[in-house]
């Protein structure tokens, strides 16, 4: 099949202005934030996507992917464009990419039933800024907030900065559609809880694009207060006393809808004007009056019980100040792009993996100690760190963060550094029975682990990934290793 | 009754005669007999400023020529046998200075932007680690106390008047070969941001609106500065940039547009008498070391003020500094 | 040609770090980073030479053994031969003191030129380039800005320094020093990724002072005339700010401040 006979296709199911094949833009979309620094160099070495197609309807979108699964067209579905692990990188000459750009209507907002019904196109902040205006909140709260969409935050598992307080998007998520690669949709309704066999919503939530296209969502809503937002900052000792301190507010049974932890040179790079070279803790409670207090009185015990390992308090305010300011817009990421180009150089990256209470901080430290020792090229290194910042009663996260100076080539610059820093996090982390990713997604390049990652249960995966997508067309290379991608890996 | 020789630079007159004041802090106004070293072909008021003026004999020697410049330091030294060689530290000082101390076999310390004392000992202070510390430095050694000095760092406010004994000196056997100038063209921008009364100065929560700062600037006499994150997204030439990796710069005005206070940029404008940071966060860092922090928009501030001053009719003064 | 680099392995200062309880600066976990002019100078040599293959690049670094990955890594890039001084005796050694071991050393050896930076990021005095230069009875010239020309059998290079207000072109006669400005656009070149593990150990030489037989009186702390008495982090005046908003009121207040400071005409 070549690139006329599949633009031919698809012109027979959506109009002229409904694909793009502008050269540019097709580029943009042979990979995401993973490549980021080799895409501004423009040294990409994947395939360029035919085209990018752009569905008005649940069943536009059904027929363009069956009509690829007929053809054995590669289909990357993708909404926000923020996906950080090559998940909407692509690995094949035939490939459309379904983008949820038209899908963006607000459904419904049904405060009655603290329920929202969005397509897959609608941008998180939108939603988010319609809800604020009723005196309520999504409680997802992603960095990418301003611009990621509902199909990828769906897809993806992915977790906001207040999930202490209200989960993951796995909890916030009520209902869905989806289309499968068959061409057929399945509508999950909306109901509070059931008992009607496995949970099937949890074959969409997490998929990544492998197993079906979601074309729509309902999530909870709930009541915001932003009034009793109340914050806290100190300066500690180290990862392990914060952690102390997390640990002990979680299992008491308080929910901030903030808690974390920096390593030093990660801390640098947000609050150098008050860290003092030292790791920071902060919390935030948020909620109805009752239970804000509730919170704060449990956080105020839990820094007094481990005060051994806690230097200082921190001003409030500049807590407050520095989250007003931490998510990402759409010129944030421009001008990361045009940094890129002039400064040989970028803002790092990360690997984010969990574990329980009691590994977590020799995971930590295991990591940091092989990096500096093993790394070959550890004099690179500018920043090396992490921190935790979610928890849950039984453990935590850790978002590990490195930046480097680029001494090789930007098409090297991916094998050179982060893939040998990755390679040392992913294999500690499996070795102390911690998870390899926590909320990014696995994408395409931790797909080599992805068999040890879930041992004997793989096998579930596997069969999902048999029965939904037998062809083979839905994102290859994510989640599921293959050996013809392993070239854009290496 | 010390003695302290100051070089003039050709280039850099004024800020050399400025040396002075470095003098009186080391010794105060009666304690020190001072001379110029004034090698090249200008020497401003040093004449009436100075006890003594030493120019070089049949013909002057460029401030380059530093190899020949440090052996004639070197030859007055033996005959006057200085307590201090101070040097500004200009392009042809800061070469000049150490090929002096290499021959005198004195400590010499560069960049010298504070004077303290510690009974007889002559204290200097200067910038380390891209102006994040402060070094205090003494000298060792039975050699004069040498220094060259950051340009504007002091100011010989109060000037004493004298009449100076202008003193030949015959370099004929002292010059080296070695550079020569092929040819000098003046830049069109006349005028450095240090110099200026008032800066008006954009960061990176201005990039857009950075035309805009051009207006204000005329507005109040003063000149368009800029933060590394505005020059480094080539919004703004490297000639305007404040901080340790730009300028360093001690306006009576600094207003701060846009521009969070990274540590780097604060080491730029610890001398400026007066700051006014705007911003839209009021934790920003440099707020913490403004007289006024107005929170909001810059841009809506700029065409607010303007718009303020154009009702009021307002010429602005042109306070120039000397 | 021979061109010889002098450079120096400065701490990153975004990594350093201030014990304010026993007042002195924590460098060890601070990463070490070739210092930008030295690698504007480096890299117009490897230009240079990438135009003239015959020529010879030696760079000569005073540092301490935790600089040798960075030294192995400029080796990769297309050095000749890195020289590394470097003896536990140094420590503390002032720029008289480090200029008289560079001396020692380059007194040996046979080159056209010294290229270096012209200050550094840590220390930032300038001094050695010129100190080097006297000693050894060298013109020098710094803060230059372009190479235009390197013609050793002349016995010239020509160059331009860009100042503030003029741009100077000299003609420097070789042997000399040659100090380079920081450029941002004249890069190292990367390494490739085939060199990248290359072992290159049989192009570097180490040598301690029992190689360069200087008398232990004249290095480290003992060798050097000026000495740091204090070290503090610069003790920014921490104001009490007039706080104001961007509006009528805001705007009106701050007119009048400036009217009454006299940075407006009555």
């Amino acid at each position: 099949m070549d690139r006329n006979e599949v633009l031919k296709l698809t012109s027979e199911i959506l109009p002229a202005s409904q694909i793009n094949t502008a050269a540019d833009e097709l580029y943009d979309a042979a990979a995401d934030r993973y490549k980021k620094y080799a895409k501004a160099k423009k040294v990409l070495d994947v395939p360029i996507p035919l085209a990018i197609v752009y569905p008005r309807t649940t069943d536009e979108a059904a027929r363009l992917i069956s009509m690829c699964n007929e053809h054995g067209i590669n289909v990357i579905p993708r909404s926000g464009k923020t996906a950080t692990e090559g998940g909407l990188e692509n690995w094949k000459e035939n490939t459309l990419v379904l983008d949820a750009r038209d899908l963006n209507q607000i459904i419904k907002i049904d405060e009655y039933n603290m329920q929202a019904t969005v397509q897959a196109g609608v941008v998180l902040q939108h939603l988010e800024n319609e809800l604020n205006k009723r005196g309520l909140t999504t409680g997802h709260s992603p960095q990418s907030k301003p611009v990621a969409k509902y199909g990828g935050l769906v897809a993806t598992r992915s977790i906001g900065q207040f999930s202490t307080l209200y989960g993951g998007i796995e909890e916030m998520v009520v209902g869905l559609e989806c289309v499968f690669p068959d061409g057929h949709v399945s509508r999950i309704k909306n109901v509070p809880r059931r008992s009607g066999g496995p949970d099937i919503r949890h074959i969409a939530i997490g998929n990544e694009g492998s197993l079906c296209y979601i074309t729509e969502v309902t999530v909870k809503l709930y009541r915001h207060f932003p009034e009793n937002h109340t914050f806290f900052g100190y300066l500690v000792k180290d990862v392990a006393s914060g952690i102390k301190v997390l640990r002990e507010v979680m299992v008491n049974g308080y929910r901030p809808s903030v808690a974390r932890v920096y390593s030093e040179e990660d801390a640098r790079q947000h609050f150098y004007h008050f860290h003092k070279g030292e790791c920071v803790l902060l919390f935030m409670a948020e909620g109805n009056k009752g239970i804000v207090q509730a919170t704060c009185a449990g956080i105020e015990e839990a820094v007094e019980k481990f005060k051994d390992g806690i230097i200082e308090q921190v001003d409030s305010d500049l807590i407050a100040t520095w989250f007003k300011n931490l998510n990402w817009s759409q010129q944030d990421i421009d001008d990361e792009f045009q940094g890129m180009i002039d400064n040989d150089s970028h803002a790092g990256f990360t690997t984010e993996v969990s574990a329980d209470w009691e590994t977590i901080p020799t995971l930590y430290d295991n990591v940091i100690k092989r990096v500096r020792e093993e790394f070959p090229r550890a004099h690179d290194l500018t920043m090396l760190g992490g921190h935790s910042s979610h928890s849950y009663i039984n453990g935590t996260n850790m978002y590990f963060v490195y930046n480097y100076a680029i001494n090789c080539a930007p098409e090297d610059e991916m094998r050179v550094y982060h893939h040998s820093i990755q390679r040392i996090i992913v294999e500690e982390t499996l070795k102390l029975g911690g998870s390899m990713c926590h909320h990014h997604g696995i994408g395409k390049y931790r797909n080599e682990w992805t068999k040890e990652e879930h041992g004997s249960a793989y096998y579930i995966l596997e069969k999902l990934k048999e029965a939904f997508d037998p062809n083979g067309i839905m994102n290859f290379g994510t989640i599921f290793y293959q050996e013809e991608g392993a070239r854009f890996q290496k | 009754m010390k003695r302290v020789l100051v070089y003039i630079d050709e280039d850099a007159v004024e800020d050399s005669i400025d040396l002075l004041e470095v003098g009186r802090l080391m010794y105060g106004d009666k304690g020190f007999c001072s001379y110029a070293l004034a090698a090249g072909c200008r020497y401003g008021e040093a004449g009436n400023l100075f006890d003594h003026v030493f120019r070089v004999k049949n013909g002057a020697l460029p401030n380059y020529d530093t190899a020949t410049i440090a052996r004639c330091i070197e030859f007055l030294h033996r005959i006057y046998c200085f307590d201090a060689i101070i040097v500004p530290a200009t392009h042809c000082g800061r070469m000049i200075a150490p090929r002096a101390a290499m021959r005198l076999r004195a400590g010499l310390v560069a960049d010298v932007t504070g004077i303290g004392t510690d009974g007889d000992e002559v204290l200097m202070t200067r910038p380390a680690f891209s102006g994040r510390m402060l070094a205090t430095v003494a000298c060792r050694g039975g050699g004069p106390v040498m220094m060259s000095v950051r340009p504007r760092a002091f100011t010989y406010g109060a000037p004493v008047l004298k009449s100076a004994e202008f003193i030949d000196v015959d370099v004929q056997d002292m010059k080296t070969p070695g550079i020569r100038l092929i040819e000098r063209r003046e830049k069109s921008e006349a005028r450095d941001i240090r110099t200026s009364e008032v800066l008006i100065s954009g960061g990176g929560g201005v990039i857009r609106d950075f035309h805009l700062l051009e207006r204000l600037a005329e507005a109040l006499h003063g000149m368009v500065a800029a933060s590394r994150k505005v020059v480094d997204m080539g919004k703004a030439p490297q000639a305007i940039q404040v901080g340790q990796s730009g300028k360093i710069v001690s306006p009576r005005l600094y207003i701060a547009l846009g521009i969070s206070g990274s540590a780097q940029h604060v080491a730029g404008i610890r001398n400026a008498e007066y700051i006014i940071s705007v911003n839209t966060n009021r934790q920003a860092p440099i707020c913490s070391m403004s007289d006024i922090v107005v929170e909001g928009d810059s841009r809506a501030f700029v065409e607010g003020l303007l718009k303020r001053m154009e009702a009021s009719n307002t010429q602005t003064s042109g306070d120039q500094k000397r | 040609m021979r061109i010889l680099c002098l450079l120096k392995l400065v701490p990153d200062v975004d990594q350093l770090r201030y014990d304010r309880e026993r007042n002195i600066l924590i460098r060890e976990n601070a990463r070490l980073m070739l210092n930008p002019e030295d690698a504007t100078a480096v890299a117009t040599a490897l230009g240079f030479k990438r135009d003239a293959p015959n020529t010879y690049i030696e760079a000569v670094s005073m540092a301490p053994r935790g600089a040798m990955p960075h030294l192995e890594d400029l080796v990769r890039r297309g050095i000749d031969h890195v020289t590394l001084i470097s003896d536990p005796r140094h420590a503390g050694s002032d720029t008289w003191a480090t200029s008289r071991v560079l001396a020692q050393y380059l007194g040996t050896r046979d080159f056209d030129c010294v290229f270096c930076g012209t200050h550094t990021l840590d220390g930032g005095t300038g001094q050695v380039p010129a100190q080097l230069a006297e000693v050894l009875g060298l013109p020098l010239m710094v803060g230059i800005s372009t190479l235009v020309e390197l013609i050793p059998q002349q016995g010239q290079a020509v160059v331009d320094v860009d100042g503030e207000t003029a741009r100077m072109r000299f003609s420097v006669a070789l042997p000399a020093v040659l100090g380079f400005q920081y450029n941002p656009e004249r890069k190292l070149p990367y390494i490739r990724y085939e060199n990248l593990d290359r072992d290159v150990s049989g192009l570097i030489t180490v040598l301690g002072n029992d190689k360069l037989g200087m008398d232990e009186s004249e290095l480290g702390l003992k060798g050097s005339l000026t000495q740091v008495r204090s070290l503090r982090a610069d003790a920014l005046e921490a104001k009490d700010p007039v706080l104001l908003r961007v509006d009528q009121d805001g705007i009106d207040k701050v007119y009048r401040w400036l009217e009454q400071k006299g940075f407006l005409q009555p």
